[in-house]
């Protein structure tokens, strides 16, 4: 949370996360050039078409680190902390793969008689063709939404364009990488010598980040089933309350589609949505920290009977409507607006 | 008391006890997919060739030629060695080489290129001058018959070693910079073991115009022409209505 802009609210979990950030790209690279010129079988290996490569290796290698990260989380809870900064990491990966690109572009179009900008986009003009293609353009677009992320993923965007809007936009992450893949395939995969084992890597890896994502929306799905009640007049049967662990909540889901997040706590029970106004993250994934709903993936806060955050924060989710009858949890399937207090039921 | 909040993670609040295995075992698991993947995709990278640059400048004399490229022959102990010339970054020696007559002696500094036994000099930023030299005359012409062979057309300063390597889909915009830039063209085929490279010239001996094959450069084509050698040169005389991608 934050009560004004600053570049970073550093903590000590960023600064251990971005050390360790740091050294691995370091590592990633000191590796694959040093295993480069170990393994070649000429002892012409050109440096600077090693670094080159080193780089885009290591971006790739982040890509899919980031893309992995969300559906472990969904998975597990141990992952969380992978989470937490994971902007940092995205800022990052633009570095690498544009450092990839500059160097790219100045090696392999640049000194000519063609502006190397437009050579990136003329000099192979093979568009009609399929393995063939001008891998370059493909690893533009990459970039270019690369860019557009690590420039807006600042809390300053992520407010002011709004968190459905910021969310969409980040959601490009998917055809970056479609178009990275196929960048690497039809480029460093496909050149003279290469082997075929490269192609088989690039599938390997497409394979772990799909099937992530498929085994964390099956279970998704099977939890999201789960939460469904169905309408008792205005109110929702939620389930009894033995069965909600202390400071810890249950989500359901009302016939209309709002999600709820019901938290115990101190001998009652209050209900406010489940969506943060963060990052949308998942507020009954989280728990009851010094009296305040605590956000799983960053912590943001809000007290559970106003659905407001703790001054100076101003941020602000609905709240419900909330009783407690014969061990069961009532919930008003309406919200009360963002912010409106909702006396907590006494568990009695 | 403990509670089931213990292990909660907050990225701004002390790491709690629980979770510090957890956490290392993630650092540890890392460590081991970045080493892997590093090693993996460098191991894949393709071969750099075995062309030669010289990191240094040396001193060439001999006689220049401009048919059809600029190229220098130099006696080398009675045998004739033949330079393809070439400036700095991608682009031909024309330019650089106006002020002398065709079949002058000159004396020149310049980076030495080899690859597969054929010669290059890459120009370097220092004066040329007229050389008080005997000429080194031209190799008798040889043909060698008509051909169609499948192969690449490369830009020769790239390929015989100023880029490693210096083929392939990779290096296609390179090559297409490189021939915009009047580097002189080359022709390789890969039919059995070492690759084979021959000078690209016009079926009638002239300079290939850039834009007839550009397009085509760093594609896996199919070229039918005539093949000459003069000395220690083989020039590959081609007619590129023929030219066409195998793939």
């Amino acid at each position: 949370m934050a009560a004004t802009y600053k570049p970073v609210l550093w903590n000590a979990h960023k600064r251990i996360y971005d050390t360790i950030l740091i050294a691995g790209i370091v590592a990633y690279l000191a590796i694959f050039i040093a295993v480069g010129y170990a393994t070649a079988d000429s002892a012409n290996t050109s440096l600077e078409i090693l670094t080159i490569s080193a780089l885009g290796a290591c971006a790739f290698f982040m890509l899919h680190i980031v893309l992995a990260i969300g559906p472990l989380a969904r998975l597990s809870p141990k992952f969380l902390p992978l989470l937490y900064n994971r902007r940092h990491l995205g800022v990052a990966l633009f570095v690498v793969a544009a450092s990839h690109a500059i160097f790219g572009t100045i090696w392999y179009h640049g000194y000519g008689v063609i502006n190397p900008i437009v050579s990136l986009f003329v000099s192979n003009p093979r568009y009609d063709a399929i393995g063939a293609f001008p891998f370059e353009s493909l690893g533009v677009i990459a970039l270019v939404i690369l860019f557009l992320m690590a420039a807006t993923s600042h809390d300053f965007w992520l407010n002011n364009l709004s968190p459905a809007v910021w969310k969409t936009l980040h959601m490009l992450i998917y055809p970056a990488y479609g178009s990275v893949v196929l960048h690497v395939l039809l480029g460093a995969a496909s050149g003279h010598g290469g082997s075929p084992l490269y192609v088989w890597a690039v599938a390997a890896g497409f394979a772990i980040i799909v099937g992530l994502h498929i085994t964390a929306g099956i279970a998704q799905s099977g939890r999201d089933a789960a939460t469904r009640r169905n309408l008792d007049g205005d109110w929702i049967d939620a389930g009894t309350v033995a069965d909600i662990p202390e400071k810890r909540a249950r989500r359901i889901t009302t016939p209309s589609g709002h999600q709820i997040a019901i938290f115990k706590y101190d001998g009652k029970v209050a209900a406010i949505s489940n969506v943060c106004a963060h990052q949308m993250g998942p507020l009954a994934e989280g728990c009851i920290k010094d009296g305040l709903v605590t956000c799983p993936w960053h912590g943001w806060q809000y007290d559970p009977a106003t659905g407001r955050s703790p001054a100076p924060y101003t941020e602000k989710v609905e709240t419900f409507a909330v009783r407690v009858k014969d061990g069961r949890v009532f919930v008003a399937a309406k919200p009360n607006p963002k912010g409106a207090a909702a006396t907590p039921a006494a568990i009695g | 008391m403990a509670d089931n909040n213990d292990n909660f993670y907050v990225g701004y609040l002390a790491l709690p006890k629980g979770l510090r295995g957890t956490i290392a075992a993630l650092v540890i698991v890392l460590v081991a997919l970045i080493a892997f993947d590093a090693w993996l995709v460098a191991t894949l990278q393709p071969e750099a060739g075995d062309g030669h640059w010289a990191d240094t400048p040396s001193e060439f004399v001999g006689t220049l030629t401009r048919d059809p490229y600029p190229m220098l022959r130099v006696d080398k102990g009675g045998v004739t060695k033949t330079y393809v010339i070439v400036s700095d970054e991608k682009r031909g020696a024309e330019t650089a080489l106006a002020k002398f007559p065709d079949g002058a002696s000159i004396k020149l500094t310049g980076f030495e290129v080899e690859r597969a036994a054929v010669g290059m000099i890459q120009l370097a930023a220092t004066e040329m001058t007229v050389a008080d030299a005997p000429s080194v005359a031209d190799a008798p012409r040889e043909i060698h018959g008509r051909v169609t062979v499948t192969g690449e057309i490369v830009d020769s300063k790239c390929w015989l070693g100023v880029m490693r390597p210096g083929d392939g889909h990779i290096h296609k915009a390179c090559a297409s910079v490189c021939i915009l830039g009047g580097i002189p063209p080359m022709f390789v085929t890969r039919t059995g073991g070492a690759p084979s490279v021959m000078l690209l010239t016009l079926a009638d001996g002239r300079a290939v115009p850039p834009e007839r094959i550009v397009e085509y450069a760093a594609d896996s084509v199919q070229l039918s022409g005539i093949v000459e050698k003069r000395g220690d040169l083989t020039v590959f005389k081609a007619d590129l209505d023929s030219l066409r991608r195998t793939e």
